[in-house]
């Protein structure tokens, strides 16, 4: 695990230096596997940053609040950045939504995060528990002592992710880590379905979904001003919560994400109702990738995917 | 008629079946491996071992319900409204906390205007609780005035114990309804009665108590307190706590009209939206998400107190649960408290 030490040294160092107006970072939550979002800007108060394997969210979406409630960023933020969370700040980047000067990333190496809900009932209900991630097992130690693999109880992006330390950094906090993907079966099941099958697993999905906005609002990239779902006039989506309304709401989603979703599974962590929306984006992202050779959020000077064209692109869909 | 009777899961299914013949069953049930609240057809689905993460409400005050139709004939509208609530609802499984929750909606809905879609549905459901043996960590009914079997509310109480289930009719309605099972059933004796209070004892020992009275009294000056900043700090603005708690009933109501036709449908609407108090002129009293998250807390806390004499939260702890941001009312109460 990362040098949690290291990461408040640096943060206190930044507040104190006047290089960054206010840190984003974690905090410990109420209960052992929950960490929560944090923004600091007083140098005494770096001692609450924690870096533990509950870390799930996404920082880069707490830039998209202040530039919507204060009308811009106010000041440079320094960001605890995991891979997913650097990409998401450099896909902003490259979309001109924040520029490099806003933001100093302190890098954080990520080993994946933990599913709370893939421990058990029984491992939920201790009282206090310390989780640690040690090569390929998870060991969790309260009341009791329970040992994971760890793919059994991380959430299916990290398992899946590729780029776990971040692309770009100011620092980075101890050595980067390679990633080290495990193979996409869920992905490669639902693509050898009937379409017929796949459609009723995507509608019995969606009927699933109260239409909290949860992951829309958990995105990084859901940072628009100005929502297509907020629109009364074309009203786009109805706020019936009925299938073919969340249908439409997913799908706009999923198309407005295609090309820019960096995978931190933001969205699918905060979802109530189990709606696996990354599958719906992991599909896109993978099409995009085999159809346009294009990677999100890796470099914050190329063009964004619907901005960029190339002489080589398939046409295969034009008439 | 403060009775226990024991029944075997034979008997409960019985029970289950029965009903489904004269109630429309609301009750949790797994869908795709996830436990919810939701209308069951098959008695054989109900599944009472996990909470479900949404709240009966649903079944009173449905997410999205259709009030009007109209449409476009020739010059002329026509106007079609909503069938009235259709077959009486029995709502099984239901916790003591979520039926003390219904009692909070009734005044809002029952106060005039009548809303006559929710009171007939009230009026006509059959409400059989399911006593917590083992209330989650979120939980804090105990500090509400309610607790684990808290019969209040309901019509039957269901308390599993070993090898079945004790049921107590609560009210008449109650009654008759497991009159039908009435030969599946027998008197639980002593040793049932033992372990019924054991179990209650040790469900709320389990329970931390809050002061909530002081925290009430503490919010009276605490308008400009940081602490709303901080919690609004990483909120992130979704609909979750609203959506899932029991008590929140705000709605909205749209139109969804094509060329010719279209209804007229009333939908939950959540405080944490920014639109829920945008107005026309662009305007919006509630601009940031301090303002909206202080609103759901002083809502509950003091104004609906205010309003009907009543706290406006049960303590099911689901808010906090299911928040993805780890705000959590549990915490939020004792840190005003101490502060």
């Amino acid at each position: 695990m990362i040098d949690e030490g290291r990461m408040r040294e640096v943060a206190r160092d930044l507040l104190a230096s006047g290089e960054v107006d206010c840190v984003i970072g974690y905090a410990r939550g109420s209960v052992w596997y929950r960490a929560r979002p944090v923004a600091i800007s007083d140098p005494d108060k770096v001692d609450m940053l924690i870096f533990n394997p509950f870390c799930m969210q996404n920082l880069a979406t707490w830039l998209k609040f202040e530039m919507k409630e204060n009308g811009g960023l106010q000041g440079k933020y320094g960001v605890v950045a995991k891979g997913c969370t650097a990409r998401a700040l450099i896909q902003m980047m490259q979309e001109n939504g924040i520029s490099t000067d806003d933001v100093y990333t302190i890098g954080v190496p990520c080993p994946g995060m933990v599913d709370p809900r893939k421990l058990g009932d029984d491992v939920l209900a201790m009282e206090d528990a310390r989780v640690t991630l040690a090569g390929e097992r998870v060991v969790v130690e309260g009341e009791r002592r329970k040992v994971f693999s760890r793919d059994d109880v991380l959430h299916e992006t990290c398992l899946l992710c590729r780029y776990p330390t971040p692309p770009l950094y100011d620092v980075l906090i101890g050595e980067g880590i390679e990633g080290r993907p495990a193979e996409d079966k869920n992905l490669a099941h639902l693509e050898s379905l009937p379409a017929e099958e796949r459609a009723k697993y995507w509608e019995d999905a969606f009927s699933r979904c109260i239409r909290c906005y949860a992951c829309r609002n958990a995105c990084p990239l859901c940072y628009c001003d100005g929502c297509a779902l907020e629109c009364l006039d074309p009203q786009w989506v109805y706020r019936s919560v009925e299938v073919s309304e969340n249908t439409l709401y997913h799908l706009i989603r999923a198309y407005h994400l295609t090309g820019r979703c960096v995978e931190c599974g933001s969205c699918e962590f905060s979802c109530p109702a189990d709606v696996p929306l990354m599958e719906l984006n992991r599909k896109m992202a993978r099409d995009v990738e085999r159809m346009f050779n294009y990677v999100p959020g890796m470099d914050p000077k190329a063009k964004p995917l619907l901005g960029a064209y190339d002489p080589r692109d398939p046409e295969g869909f034009i008439l | 008629m403060a009775e226990w009777w024991f029944m075997e899961p034979d008997a409960f299914h019985a029970f289950i079946r029965e009903l489904g013949e004269r109630f429309m069953l609301y009750a949790p049930a797994r869908r795709d491996g996830i436990v919810t609240f939701t209308f069951v057809e098959n008695h054989e689905d109900v599944e009472l071992s996990k909470r479900p993460f949404t709240s009966p409400k649903a079944a009173f005050l449905p997410q999205t319900e259709v009030l009007l139709k109209f449409s476009l004939r020739g010059e002329r509208v026509h106007l079609s409204p909503a069938q009235r609530p259709e077959s009486p609802i029995a709502v099984v499984g239901i916790r003591p906390c979520e039926a003390g929750a219904l009692k909070l909606l009734d005044p809002v809905f029952s106060s005039p205007p009548e809303d006559v879609h929710y009171t007939l549905r009230r009026e006509n459901a059959l409400l059989v609780g399911f006593a917590c043996t083992s209330p989650e960590r979120w939980c804090f009914c105990t500090s509400l005035g309610s607790s684990p079997f808290d019969e209040d509310g309901l019509d039957v109480l269901l308390v599993e114990v070993s090898g079945g289930y004790c049921a107590l009719a609560v009210t008449e309605r109650g009654r008759r309804a497991l009159e039908v099972v009435r030969d599946m059933l027998r008197k639980a004796d002593e040793a049932l009665l033992g372990e019924i209070e054991e179990r209650r004892r040790q469900a709320e020992r389990a329970m931390k108590t809050l002061d909530v009275e002081r925290f009430i009294a503490r919010l009276e000056d605490m308008g400009d307190d940081p602490i709303w900043e901080e919690i609004a700090a990483r909120c992130i603005g979704c609909g979750i706590c609203t959506y899932l708690c029991p008590t929140c009933y705000c709605f909205d109501i749209q139109d969804e009209a094509g060329l010719t036709s279209g209804r007229r449908v009333r939908v939950w609407d959540s405080c944490m939206y920014p639109e829920y108090t945008l107005e026309a002129s662009g305007h919006n009293p509630r601009p940031k998400r301090v303002h909206r998250v202080k609103n759901r807390i002083y809502h509950k806390f003091r104004w609906y107190v205010d309003l009907f004499g009543l706290v406006g939260c049960v303590g099911c702890g689901r808010c906090a649960e299911h928040c993805p941001v780890n705000v959590d009312i549990k915490e939020i109460i004792s840190e005003v408290v101490r502060r």
